[in-house]
């Protein structure tokens, strides 16, 4: 189990006060808060050690490089993986947008299948909608049940794709997909398979390798990292066939006027100075999530969803999404309220210090196809406590009574 | 307990999304708007409008309380208002009709502006859809092929 005391006090947002409340941080689904060990890395960097990587033989750039290459091997670790299968991208929106500007539309003719699923955030939807339509490809859609699974009756979807784009975990529904299944099944149909790992790396122990997916994607600051460095990982044998996605400088070994040689993965696919200060940030974050024991991640946060659940239950009136049984999701609970907009909601619990979120958290096709409106979600992360999700709670009912 | 500054406010706005005006859908209207607000909220604005002059408005939809209370001052006020009125309603206008300017919670601003905007859209649709009809009627010796369609995403 965590020590949770122990933790707050490395997060210094933790001690401020907001509308004259304590904070209580319960957007971590949006983003994370950061640990005094992440806030110190990336300022260190900048105060001891900028440089640009992979440039220079002078003491600083080789120290900036060093450091950058080590997070590198430091997120491969984490996930299990290869450090040369690990590119550094801004974001998980850009890792996933990399697939289809790559290896999608390099490998996707008119007629091919992609195949996603309704439950997708919309930077794992877009793209795909888009390709399809840029190559006459057919999108497939993948449904879930309105308990928020994808019924197997679903799978078949995955057969017949060239590529598959799938979120491990839910970020409305909190729902764990399972990718493992889903990437036998594509490459039992020559199939390649992406998944979104954006929810899922930061609070469960996730194994590409077990998995056995072909691309990976997620973001840095959702798992205690900086904004702006997301990561995707692939099978060396597929970034080796891909080609590059952006070009310029560091992605080429050879430049020539009539024609140039890509340099290797990763780096074919990090082209221009990248984000250092916040790739350093990122190996902190997973240092200490690594520490932590990401199997105490997991069970510390579910322990406090399943003291969600019960507890909200009790509100009269409040709907929860997704799967009933609280080992078949992440930390993550949308709901609404009878006569209680989430936006109205969130407003007045943001007078009493929380931060919640409401609205369709980027994924419209899933409230859609659910017939719900935009929902208040709150999500945990390692910090969160039982008496939190009791303030929330009768807060929950102080708003309910002025709107009442 | 005491009371926070937003709790105070919705009960300022409380008559006002208990017992909205112009809650509700209107059959044959002159014409309608459909408004969406980045967090989700979605409003449809009916109008029924007789030379040029709105003689009713109404407004349904899933959205908060803060966009009903908007709603349903708005769609008050532009009943028996010229079309041309209408679209010219500014910010200054809006938050006295709401009784607010939100200058504390500016994050909540487009909660009460959406609803305004979307009467306002409907207003500029009756407009073209007029200037269109007086077009065609022009025209009426020429047969047209024209047609629309959806706006596609900017994709070939």
């Amino acid at each position: 189990m965590l020590n949770t005391e122990q933790i707050r006090k490395d997060f210094p947002i933790l001690q401020r006060k907001v509308n004259g409340h304590s904070l209580t941080y319960l957007d971590n689904g949006a983003t994370s808060q950061k640990p005094i060990q992440v806030i110190n890395a990336i300022s260190g960097y900048y105060s001891s050690h900028n440089a640009n990587v992979h440039r220079g033989v002078h003491t600083l750039s080789a120290e900036s490089t060093e450091m950058y290459e080590s997070a590198r091997k430091k997120v491969a670790k984490f996930i299990n993986a290869e450090p040369e299968e690990i590119i550094f991208t801004k974001n998980a929106s850009e890792a996933l947008n990399l697939i289809a500007y790559t290896y999608g539309d390099a490998s996707i003719s008119p007629g091919d299948t992609i195949t996603t699923s309704i439950m997708e955030h919309h930077s794992d939807f877009i793209p795909w909608q888009v390709l399809a339509k840029k190559k006459g490809a057919t999108l497939s859609i993948m449904n879930a049940t309105r308990e928020g699974a994808i019924p197997e009756s679903e799978y078949s979807k995955i057969g017949g794709a060239k590529l598959t784009s799938i979120v491990h975990a839910s970020n409305v529904l909190g729902t764990i997909n399972p990718v493992k299944e889903f990437a036998k099944l594509a490459h039992e149909n020559e199939g390649v398979i992406l998944v979104d790992g954006s929810q899922s790396v930061p609070h469960l122990p996730v194994d590409v390798k077990d998995l056995d997916c072909d691309f990976f994607a997620f973001t840095g600051h959702k798992m205690l990292g900086p904004t702006g460095i997301g990561v995707l990982y692939g099978k060396k044998e597929l970034l080796e066939k891909m080609p590059p996605f952006l070009y310029g400088g560091e992605m080429v070994v050879d430049a020539k006027v009539d024609g140039c040689k890509w340099n290797n993965a990763p780096h074919k696919f990090e082209a221009g100075t990248p984000n250092m200060a916040g790739t350093i940030g990122l190996g902190a974050a997973v240092d200490y999530l690594a520490n932590l024991g990401m199997e105490n991640v997991r069970a510390h946060e579910l322990e406090l969803l399943c003291h969600a659940i019960d507890s909200l239950r009790q509100v009269e009136g409040l709907e929860i999404y997704g799967p009933s049984n609280p080992q078949d999701r992440t930390g993550v609970l949308s709901f609404n309220i009878e006569g209680l907009s989430s936006i109205d909601l969130s407003s007045l619990l943001d007078e009493y210090g929380f931060a919640i979120r409401s609205g369709f958290h980027c994924a419209q096709p899933l409230h859609d196809a659910l017939g719900i409106s935009p929902s208040a979600r709150i999500s945990f992360y390692i910090y969160n406590t039982k008496e939190e999700i009791a303030l929330l709670k009768s807060r929950i009912e102080e708003a309910k009574k002025v709107m009442s | 307990m005491s009371e926070s500054n937003e709790e105070n406010r919705y009960k300022k706005f409380i008559d006002l999304f208990r017992n909205p005006k112009n809650r509700r859908s209107m059959e044959n209207p002159s014409s309608v708007s459909e408004g969406r607000n980045t967090c989700g909220d979605t409003i449809q604005v009916y109008l029924k409008i007789e030379k040029g002059k709105i003689t009713d408005a109404s407004y349904e939809g899933a959205f908060c309380a803060f966009s009903n209370a908007s709603a349903s001052q708005v769609t008050e006020f532009v009943k028996g208002m010229e079309v041309g009125e209408v679209i010219a309603i500014d910010r200054p206008k809006l938050f006295e009709l709401v009784g607010d300017d939100l200058s504390d919670n500016p994050h909540r601003l487009r909660c009460i502006l959406f609803p305004l905007n979307t009467i306002q859209d409907a207003c500029r649709k009756y407009q073209e859809g007029k200037a269109e009809q007086d077009f065609k009627k022009d025209l009426t010796d020429i047969p047209c092929h024209c047609s629309t369609e959806n706006a596609e995403m900017g994709i070939e």
